[in-house]
């Protein structure tokens, strides 16, 4: 990998690249501060906060143009400009969030938020099929089983019992919908759209076929 | 690869089945059949750029291990519980999901009233068959280790019968579905353990 390309990852993927690094750094923190478990959870707290603002200035100077568009082989990630304006808010409105937020779990919330923009900022980046949608729901279905774990509570633990069913319920469903629309094309339910499946030249041959009998003779099919 | 295609499929559903009707050993071996199985299925072998194939076997693999079971492996009860006497007893125990699979086996045969320029027979008939066999444990099952096998042979499904219309997924959304079965093996794991420690406590 040269040194443009790997500024380039760092650009398309700057979001995502920031809540990974808060899984080492949340850890780092409680190994600094050791025994003094409220002294590092408010040092963690700190640390989301500021990788959270961080994640904000940077997705705002990588922007969505074509130096932060990332090629390799087949994927294409192309960071769109809703998606970063998105990190830009988000990112600033969570750090105040957590920095109200009270309690030793703060830092974890703010690891979630990070994990959440980011989630959605790369599902806005892949250009189309089922990858974003696929990655939003196992995405809100991790951060709810993040959300809820540390604690032994059971009425959290089937609360994201109940999201592992729907989710699981829900990409079926996306995926049979997918099936269905390619299935039945537009111009079955709309006279205005014209058939998908015409190549170039057949619309072309259309078009002179009308433009002939406009004119009052028959349509050439050389070309 | 297409003289294995049917064996493949004939190996997935009887997987499917088993991993939605046996319990512990049984279900857990057969969701790792399954997964090799429709992997196979999905992304061909022959294929040279293997990516996909990587990607879901890894992300399977990675999570079958997060949510194993402990004492899976004990040799003598991994003999007893893969035993074909007890396999074929738990099949003879729940005529329904073997008729609703072989149910969705010919259902999946038939081609598709739509107008889809083409399809794979075989494919869409394992991709069916396992949605049928996995979708009612799914939207009924009370045990959450059920459901997560349910919720895997039931995404294994959909795979198949998309690969079926529309061929192997691109790089991205292999791994985008891949971490899904990461995902749900885990999550469903870690939500077992915890709600079995708490009604132990209680």
């Amino acid at each position: 990998m040269t040194e443009l390309e790997a500024l380039t990852a760092i650009r398309a993927l700057f979001p995502t690249l920031m809540a990974l690094s808060s899984l080492a750094l949340v850890p780092l923190i409680q190994l600094w501060r050791g025994s003094q478990r409220d002294d590092a959870a408010t040092y963690a707290t700190f640390g989301v906060q500021l990788l959270l603002l961080i994640t904000s200035v940077g997705a705002a100077l990588a922007g969505a143009g074509y130096l932060s568009t990332l090629k390799i082989g087949q994927i294409t990630i192309d960071p769109s400009e809703p998606g970063r304006l998105l990190v830009l808010l988000g990112g600033i409105v969570f750090a105040v969030i957590v920095g109200a937020g009270e309690g030793r779990r703060a830092g974890t919330m703010g690891q979630i938020a990070l994990f959440g923009i980011a989630a959605i900022d790369l599902a806005l980046a892949i250009p189309s099929g089922i990858a974003p949608i696929a990655l939003l729901l196992f995405a809100s279905l991790g951060i709810s089983g993040a959300a809820a774990s540390g604690k032994d509570d059971v009425g959290r633990a089937r609360a994201v019992f109940r999201d592992l069913r729907t989710v699981s319920l829900l990409l079926p469903a996306v995926v049979i919908a997918e099936i269905l629309r390619t299935a039945i094309s537009y111009a079955a339910v709309d006279p205005s759209t014209p058939p998908p499946h015409r190549s170039p030249q057949e619309r072309r041959l259309a078009f002179r076929s009308f433009s002939s009998w406009l004119q009052g003779s028959s349509p050439s099919t050389a070309d | 690869m297409p003289s294995l295609e049917l064996p493949l499929v004939l190996i997935a559903i009887l997987a499917g089945t088993l991993a939605v009707t046996s319990a512990g050993r049984g279900a857990w071996v057969a969701i790792a059949v399954l997964a090799l199985s429709s992997s196979a299925l999905e992304f061909s072998v022959a294929d040279p750029n293997r990516i996909g194939l990587i990607l879901r076997l890894s992300a399977i693999g990675i999570g079958l291990v997060a949510a194993l079971p402990e004492n899976l492996f004990e040799r003598e009860a991994l003999r007893r519980d893969l035993a074909l006497s007890t396999l074929a007893r738990t099949l003879r125990e729940h005529p329904v999901v073997v008729a609703s699979a072989l149910a969705g086996l010919l259902l999946g045969l038939v081609p598709l009233a739509l107008p889809i320029e083409s399809s794979s027979d075989a494919l869409r008939a394992a991709g069916i068959a396992l949605l049928v066999v996995g979708l009612p444990p799914l939207l009924t099952s009370r045990f959450i280790e059920a459901t997560t096998r349910a919720a895997v042979v039931t995404l294994a499904g959909t795979m198949l019968l998309r690969t079926s219309i529309f061929g192997a997924l691109d790089p991205l959304t292999a791994m985008a579905i891949g971490a899904g079965f990461t995902c749900i093996l885990v999550v469903g794991g870690s939500v077992a353990t915890r709600i079995s420690n708490a009604e132990e406590e209680r």
